[in-house]
């Protein structure tokens, strides 16, 4: 939840609309293209989570919804990481 | 100082300076002249490792940090506009490889592009397609595992000697972007002449009549050619135009200060003039401020700050519009000679002319930025 509460607070201060969470947001004419470069920026920046070449499609980041996915499935991917590396150094 | 440089920062703008005087510069009036980029000023450029220096030191790239990169680009942009055009696109394209091909396409293309051995273009524009980029008429049909392209690019720095391409193309309704190599069956070039700036930059308008492309060259998924691909690369080109036009300022100043102490008018030397001096000061008085602002974007985009991309395009509107002024006041500054090809500060106006137009107009500035005021989204 606490990923959504950031993602929402960013899109707020920076769409300046109150947003549905499942808007489009390129669909709907409210940002430019150039948007899409923010949000990508924003997540590696806000999640320490790197936004891979198959990450990076538009979909992931159209909307809070689809982007609080996005960034979820990658924290819990991380996760998950971080268990197994840190299994295998006790080891 | 409000930026102050780091030892590897200093270095490199060091570097680049001595580099551009030396090899660069004595070139920059015959560029203008024959519109053309000679083979010497290429092999300097991929001697000096400067084409792939913004790109990773994996694929033999120098990793530049954003400060590093622009103030490299702001001395070759200084030097001559139509090189540093080069070292743009170049790396606009190596970026988008660089972040979003595949490791196939990666190894493929960035040896390459780092050391020089080959050279990228920037294939957006169209005949009737200008900022207006999700109106593309070039068309990408499936056919099997490969694309048909058909369709022509025009205004495409350095398409005259390019070996690859990346087009962006509508497949379906959606962006696709594809690296098409120059020597694919149904590629041909056409040189644009003439251009009022920038002129050695060999731009070309290129012809893609049935080039069947693999999908293997795709960039980036599809349907994000236009949202992600071009804008990663033009938010590049954007960081690049801003500190070539700041490279242009700085030019015409030094070009007016060292004018205005040897040249004498009515009795005196024209820097005893008072209206001559407000010349100077305007033009100096851009040159800090636009690099200041380049140190602005160059330092967010160090820490990731995802405001690097509006506060990239403040950068290059505000930049290139000085540019333009500077170069104006330079010419009025210089007199009638300012109007020969005599003085430098006749290139420096026409290529300013150029900055404004490039990587999105300043009038699509307008409205971006506009835009980025009314979200009161930009630093305080």
């Amino acid at each position: 939840m606490w990923a959504k509460k950031r993602i929402k607070d960013y899109f707020s201060g920076t769409v300046a609309v109150t947003l549905a969470d499942d808007a489009d947001i390129f669909d709907l004419g409210l940002v430019d293209s150039l948007f899409a470069v923010q949000l990508v920026m924003f997540v590696e920046n806000e999640f320490s989570i790197v936004a891979e070449r198959e990450d990076l499609n538009i979909r992931n980041f159209c909307s809070i919804a689809a982007l609080t996915e996005f960034v979820e499935a990658k924290l819990a991917q991380r996760g998950r990481a971080g268990m197994v590396n840190g299994l295998a150094a006790e080891r | 100082m409000a930026w102050p440089l780091n030892d590897r920062q200093r270095e490199a703008r060091k570097a680049a300076r001595r580099f551009a005087a030396e090899q660069i510069a004595p070139w920059a009036a015959h560029i203008d002249r024959c519109q053309t980029t000679p083979a010497e000023v290429l092999i300097a450029m991929r001697k000096s490792r400067y084409l792939g220096v913004a790109l990773p030191t994996q694929w033999g790239g120098g990793a530049a940090d954003p400060v590093s990169y622009g103030l490299i680009t702001e001395e070759i942009g200084k030097a001559c506009s139509s090189i540093r055009s080069l070292m743009t696109v170049h790396n606009m394209t190596g970026q988008a490889i660089a972040k979003l091909g595949t490791s196939t396409q990666q190894q493929e293309w960035l040896p390459d592009l780092c050391s020089g051995r080959k050279i990228a273009a920037f294939a957006l524009s169209e005949p009737n397609v200008g900022s207006a980029t999700s109106a593309i008429e070039t068309e990408a049909v499936e056919h099997e595992s490969s694309f048909v392209l058909r369709g022509t690019k025009k205004w495409i720095t350095y398409g005259q000697v390019a070996d690859v391409f990346l087009v962006f193309a509508l497949c379906n309704g959606q962006a696709v972007a594809l690296l098409v190599e120059r020597d694919r069956d149904g590629v041909s070039v056409e040189p644009l002449t003439e251009i009022v700036g920038t002129r050695g930059s060999m731009l070309a308008e290129v012809h893609l009549q049935s080039v069947s492309v693999p999908k293997t060259n795709q960039i980036g998924p599809v349907g994000s050619g236009l949202s992600l691909v071009s804008n990663i690369a033009l938010d590049h080109g954007r960081f690049s135009v801003a500190w070539g036009s700041t490279g242009i300022i700085h030019a015409c100043l030094d070009a007016c200060v060292a004018y205005v102490e040897q040249r004498q008018q009515g009795g005196k030397r024209l820097k005893e003039h008072q209206l001559i001096r407000r010349h100077v000061t305007d033009i100096l008085v851009s040159a800090t401020a636009s690099r200041e602002l380049c140190y602005r974007s160059a330092r967010l985009r160090e820490r990731g700050d995802p405001r690097a991309v509006m506060e990239t395009c403040l950068a290059k509107y505000y930049a290139s519009n000085e540019a333009l002024r500077a170069a104006t006041a330079a010419v009025h500054l210089h007199g009638a000679n300012g109007c020969s090809g005599d003085y430098s500060v006749s290139r420096y106006l026409r290529d300013s002319m150029v900055m404004g137009i490039i990587e999105g107009t300043n009038e699509i500035h307008q409205i971006t930025l506009g835009n980025y005021a009314l979200q009161r989204s930009y630093l305080d």
